[in-house]
């Protein structure tokens, strides 16, 4: 078959509008608040009902949409919801994941109906248990980068609370750790997104490599900026710090979800971005982008082996039990992040054997991890003890669950017949297709590093197992009865039974639900359906599973001997110790000291220029003082000049009173001598006498005029002394008033200001 | 686009106004009375401005001119889609605060100087809002600028009178900075009326000095780096009502003045060219990180607030620095949604502080468990701050974002993401111990919080679900607003 035919069969498909999508999203949503109502009336058998109906009913959606999604796209869109729009777009990848998440979430409420049952804050749990299904779900069912961004963050947050559900010290640390990288990681995406909407002008999930390369972006940065931002929350290597630590502290069931979905939702974003955003939408024509996202790609296949070694080694040396299926639950996804890798390594020709891997290495992880999860959960319900130098000899006490683990332990090791195999196959198949086909040497160590990392694998396990089952219970769990609830019971059934068959018929789930998830993407049709007739019982396959138990025996015989299993890593090895830490303190102190530093020196500079501008104020108030001084001194002198004159004045008064006084005298005298004249002429007649009262007369009008005289002096000198505000302003305009009345506030602030302190 | 004289613009304006003395007079003799008429004033206020909506979103615009002042210089109103957005908002806000003051402030001193104080700051604020000149909008500005001293002295601890000293100083010099550039605007343009063409339309010396004098006039007000020193102070000593319409509305009159100024004294394509938004776009980084960072390092709830305050108007002055046609929605936007993410976290934690009297986030633990109703209102508005969809935080950091890339400057995106990672860090905190924290006082016999009376809760509750409506709802006002103003500042019209 060839492109065309591709191309055909892959616009056959149709797009389906159903609600179906939009209602596995809601579905949850509406369950956690009819559980936080249940469980606020007291009603804890309801709550718990409630929850596990729920989670069967977003399951049973998700499953309804099966029908659909074999013919083609199923599509809901929200138009315009929050701007841009939400759009949710199942296809067989996204249904597969849905399904995944879902019938994860079903079986791990169902346990946690029984393991929570002691726990604080039950109401909490459920609520936000559904709530994240419900986030996760859209995460997979997104069908542009926008909702799946949405629903990521959404993730984040209500996970968050899941994860620090204990309230204990070490829960909230490792809860900051978790959120804060997922901040982070969330910021990393929204990045990538603006860059790629912004060039290529569309977020949907489709293959956009030609776009993106007609747009002139930059593909490394996008892709460096999303493999950080999925990267944080699958657990890749060395963004995995907050994983180890977080699966430790939080609930079983938690640790359930968590492994089982949300290292998956990481890993579906990583799938999408690699395998289907940047890839050709018609093969071949962009050989030059092509070439650089196979570079890409081979980045990213040495990214998945580091972070399946390190995730491995880590395990091996870790001592609680739950820690070390986290680091384990790390270095599995380094083996799907090796099949993206090589997905995008060898291109749309030959990468379907990767992608495959990696889809189904996601379905296998999901069953094994969360059944061991869940059996060391009931060994802490009956113990209280997950560390491994605290409980040991299990096997006399819950033989059923040491049973069921050896089941699971052979899944993950990936011995024929059960899980792990087929995937792993398919996975090593890819490693090596990339050594041939890529023409990569250092591929072939990165395949020997595969085979290590598996062979680390069953080692760790081993330990896990020889510790917690084997030998003699300690003393204090001797007596203890050891309970396992019907319902536990019948969880680890399911999961056995579904290791069993996935392990037995591995080409009909192949065939049935991995390669019908290629749909959509731009794998060439040859190699899809070349894929389906893999037969995975050659010898070839079987031999290396031999290679890799007999590496594992070694490996553990000498890890035994040389008591490998008990080293303590020093701290400077742990990369939170050496790296993270010191990084984060030192940003965060660069970050705050430098602003709060850079605020008070603001805010001194303030004060300082008021400091400032006061010291001028007080030089120039003494300026302007002894400016007054010089006012006052002059003014001294026009006033004792003035008292001079006035002293002058009052002479002068005083010199024409005085004259008036002799006047008067005069006139007095010239009255007497009128009156003796008048006694002397009395009979001389009228004559005399109107002479004697005109001169009288003329006397008063002449006192009069001098005392007029001094009073108008008086006044001048009165004026001259007299009111400033009469002279001040008439020589001024108003513009330059206005400036002087703006300066003077200015310096009224500044001198002011220095007072605030 | 038509053009209309209405007296409603001086309605909204006087109307208030009016009522401040009627309230001084009530209040004399009934306290209950004068609760009831400032709730009153409010409510038909905002319902006054929200007559104006079919009219504005025709495409309309309403003036009034009443007297001048001194020649040329007049009082005078003009209503186009920006103001009307802002006032509604403004007026929206001051109705909730007021309902939620009756029940916080009935415990506190000097009541009757609160109330009137709060209607005539309602007053000046629509005054600058609806201004149809710089002269009235000048006016306005420094009537509420000084009265709203009043609002933040209240408490008259030796704090707030230090603290409202620094903002009366401040807010003299950004007056009179002001001042200065309406005088060279009057001086270059011969008019300092907004409605119509640019008045300033070449490069010089001079206008540059007026570009100078209205960044520092407007960026004082609305928190701008270096003139924010008086906000981490003034804010947190006010009481909380108060604090949130000062943090949410009155920081955005700076922010509104210099949208006018940009769009109406200059125009933007000359500002570009002369390249002066190069200074506000690196003042307002500054501002960003400056503000975030420093928010970490606070022990008090309501100076983090203050701070924070401080980074978000940043974004604003970021996005008008931008100057394309996404970044001015988000601008206007964030406008819109900072003024309910604030006013809701400042509710929030007045709410918490008359309950339990504890100011330091250290003691803020197991709070959520006592008050969970109030911190799931803080929660929503923090978790928008941050930036997380579908929260309304996260729409105008989008919108800016993409404005931003289509100038072409990523490293602004960048910037914002940052400081979304240091909006996290210092409300995560709080919000981690309120709920999963460890519960502080416990050794002295169990002290049972209750919540705050629902005349508090009520706008909290609407103000915090407004943060996730305008996020969620694909067609929201405040959006529609955003969008519609923005198109009317770049392209004169509808």
């Amino acid at each position: 078959m060839n492109f065309a035919a591709a191309q055909e069969a892959k616009t056959s498909a149709e797009i389906i509008t159903s609600f179906l999508p939009a209602v596995a999203v809601a579905v949850p949503l509406a369950g956690s608040l009819l559980v936080l109502a249940a469980g606020m009336l007291g009603q804890k058998k309801l709550r718990n009902f409630v929850a596990v109906l729920t989670a069967l009913a977003a399951f049973a959606v998700v499953l309804a949409m099966y029908p659909l999604v074999q013919h083609g796209q199923v599509v809901y869109r929200f138009a315009d919801l929050m701007e841009y729009g939400l759009f949710l777009r199942v296809d067989f990848l996204g249904f597969l994941f849905a399904a995944i998440f879902s019938a994860s979430w079903l079986l791990a409420t169902v346990y946690a109906t029984v393991y929570m049952k002691s726990e604080q804050a039950q109401n909490r749990f459920y609520v936000f248990l559904l709530a994240t299904l419900g986030h996760c779900l859209g995460v997979v069912l997104a069908g542009d980068l926008f909702s799946l961004f949405l629903f990521f963050e959404l993730m984040t947050f209500s996970s968050y609370v899941l994860v620090i559900h204990r309230q204990t010290e070490g829960a909230l640390r490792a809860g900051a750790v978790a959120i804060y990288m997922g901040i982070a990681g969330g910021l990393a995406l929204l990045m990538a997104m603006f860059i790629l909407f912004f060039a290529v002008g569309t977020l949907e999930i489709r293959p956009l490599l030609e776009e993106i390369t007609a747009a002139g972006v930059n593909p490394l940065l996008v892709i460096g900026l999303f493999l950080v931002g999925f990267g944080i929350k699958m657990g890749l290597v060395p963004l995995h710090i907050w994983l180890p630590r977080a699966y430790e502290e939080a609930p079983t069931p938690v640790n359930v979800i968590s492994s089982a979905a949300m290292l998956k939702a990481g890993a579906y974003g990583l799938i999408r971005v690699l395998t289907m955003i940047f890839s050709p939408a018609s093969p071949g024509a962009e050989p030059a982008a092509e070439l650089l996202i196979s570079q890409v790609g081979f980045a990213v296949i040495w990214l998945g082996t580091i972070t399946m070694l390190v995730g491995a080694v880590l395990a091996l040396l870790q001592d609680n039990a739950k820690r070390i299926l986290g680091c384990s639950s790390i270095s599995q996804m380094g083996y799907v992040l090796l099949g993206i890798g090589v997905a995008a390594f060898l291109g749309v020709e030959k990468g379907a054997v990767g992608y495959t891997g990696a889809v189904y290495h996601v379905l296998n992880h999901s069953v094994f991890k969360a059944a061991l999860f869940m059996m060391v959960g009931i060994i802490y319900l009956n113990t209280g003890e997950v560390a491994l130098s605290r409980v040991r000899g299990m096997m006399s006490k819950v033989p059923f669950v040491a049973a069921m683990f050896l089941v699971a332990y052979a899944g993950i090791a990936g011995i024929p017949g059960l899980n792990g195999y087929a995937s792993k196959t398919l996975l090593h198949h890819a490693i090596v297709d990339a050594y041939k086909y890529g023409h990569a040497g250092s591929l072939q160590l990165a395949e020997r590093i595969f085979m290590l990392a598996s062979a680390l694998t069953v080692v760790y396990f081993a330990k896990l197992f020889y510790r917690l089952f084997m030998g003699r219970p300690r003393p204090e769990h001797r007596q203890l009865q050891f309970k396992v609830a019907p319902q536990l019971k019948s969880l680890l059934a399911v999961y056995t039974a579904a290791i069993f068959s996935i392990g037995l018929f591995p080409s009909v789930v192949l065939n049935r639900f991995i390669i019908p998830a290629t749909a959509g993407f731009s794998f060439d049709y040859a190699s899809v359906k070349y894929l389906g007739k893999l037969d995975f019982w050659v010898s070839k396959d079987l031999q290396s599973v031999g290679v890799v138990l007999i590496m594992a025996t070694v490996l553990f015989l000498a890890f035994d001997h040389y008591r490998v299993f008990d080293w303590q890593a020093p701290e400077w090895l742990s990369i939170e110790r050496s790296f993270y830490l010191p990084l984060a303190s030192f940003l965060l102190k660069a970050c705050c000291h430098f602003g709060v530093t850079f605020d008070s020196a603001v805010n001194r500079t303030y004060l300082k220029s008021g400091e400032l501008a006061g010291g001028a104020c007080r030089y120039i108030s003494s300026f302007d003082s002894s400016l007054n001084t010089a006012y006052e001194k002059a003014g001294g002198t026009a006033r004792h000049l003035i008292e001079q004159t006035e002293r002058f004045d009052g002479a002068l008064n005083e010199a024409y009173e005085k004259s008036g006084g002799l006047a008067r005298r005069l006139a007095d005298g010239t009255q007497a001598f009128d009156a003796s004249l008048n006694e002397a002429y009395e009979k001389s007649g009228k004559l005399a006498r109107q002479l004697a009262d005109r001169a009288a007369q003329a006397d008063d009008t002449l006192d009069d005029f001098y005392e007029q005289s001094g009073r108008r002096s008086r006044s001048l000198w009165d004026r001259m002394r007299g009111r400033p505000s009469d002279w001040n302003i008439k020589n001024l305009n108003f513009d330059s008033f206005l400036i002087a009345l703006m300066l003077g506030l200015f310096l009224f602030i500044l001198v002011y200001y220095t007072k605030i302190r | 686009m038509g053009m209309a004289t209405s007296f409603l613009p001086v309605w909204i304006v006087m109307f208030p106004m009016v009522m401040t003395l009627v309230i001084y007079y009530v209040e004399q003799h009934n306290e209950r009375m004068r609760n009831a008429l400032a709730v009153a004033t409010s409510v038909v206020t905002f319902l006054s401005v929200l007559s104006l909506y079919p009219y504005i979103m025709a495409g309309n615009i309403v003036e009034y001119s009443m007297f001048q002042l001194l020649p040329n210089l007049e009082i005078s109103f003009r209503v186009d889609i920006l103001s009307f957005s802002l006032a509604l908002l403004s007026s929206f806000v001051w109705m909730l605060v007021s309902i939620y003051s009756i029940d916080y402030m009935c415990k506190e001193h000097g009541c009757n100087r609160y109330y009137p104080v709060l209607i005539i700051t309602l007053a000046s604020c629509m005054g600058i809002f609806l201004a149809g000149d710089l002269f009235t909008l000048f006016v306005f500005f420094e009537l509420m600028s000084l009265i709203s001293y009043v609002l933040v002295v209240h408490e008259e601890s030796l704090e707030a009178l230090r603290a409202g000293y620094k903002y009366l100083i401040m807010t003299i010099i950004g007056g009179l900075a002001l001042f200065f550039g309406i005088i060279i605007t009057f001086e270059l343009g011969g008019s300092v009326s907004l409605g119509g063409p640019a008045l300033i339309t070449v490069p010089s010396s001079l206008a540059f000095f007026a570009f100078i004098s209205f960044l520092i006039g407007f960026g004082m007000k609305a928190g701008m780096f270096p003139l924010h020193v008086w906000l981490p102070d003034a804010h947190p000593v006010a009481p909380s009502p108060a604090s949130a319409l000062l943090s949410g509305i009155m920081l955005k009159t700076g922010a509104y003045g210099l949208l006018r100024v940009i769009f109406h004294i200059f125009t933007p394509g000359m500002l570009q060219d002369a390249g002066w938004m190069i200074i506000l776009a690196v003042v307002a980084i500054i501002t960003i990180l400056l503000g975030s960072a420093v928010a970490i390092t606070q022990d008090d709830l309501k100076r983090r607030l203050a701070y924070s305050s401080v980074g978000q108007m940043g974004y604003i002055l970021l996005g008008m620095s931008i100057l394309t046609e996404r970044a001015i929605i988000g601008n206007i936007f964030h406008i819109f949604s900072h003024a309910f993410m604030k006013s809701t976290l400042f509710l929030a934690a007045g709410a918490i502080i008359l309950k339990t009297g504890k100011r330091s986030i250290r003691e803020l633990g197991g709070i959520g468990r006592q008050m969970p109703f109030t911190m799931f209102a803080f929660t929503l508005a923090a978790l928008s701050m941050i930036g997380i969809p579908p929260l309304s935080g996260f729409l105008s950091k989008w919108t800016l974002s993409l404005g931003a890339m289509d100038a072409g400057l990523p490293y602004f995106v960048l910037v914002l993401l940052v400081s979304s990672l240091l909006n996290g860090l210092y409300y995560l905190p709080i919000i981690i111990a309120a709920f999963f924290g460890a519960e502080e006082g416990h050794e002295h016999g169990l002290v049972k919080i209750s919540e705050a009376p629902y005349k508090m809760l009520i706008p909290i509750a609407i103000l915090a679900v407004s943060c996730l409506l305008f996020g969620l709802l694909p067609t929201n006002l405040p959006f529609d607003l955003s969008r519609v103003a923005a198109d009317y500042l770049l392209r004169g019209g509808f």
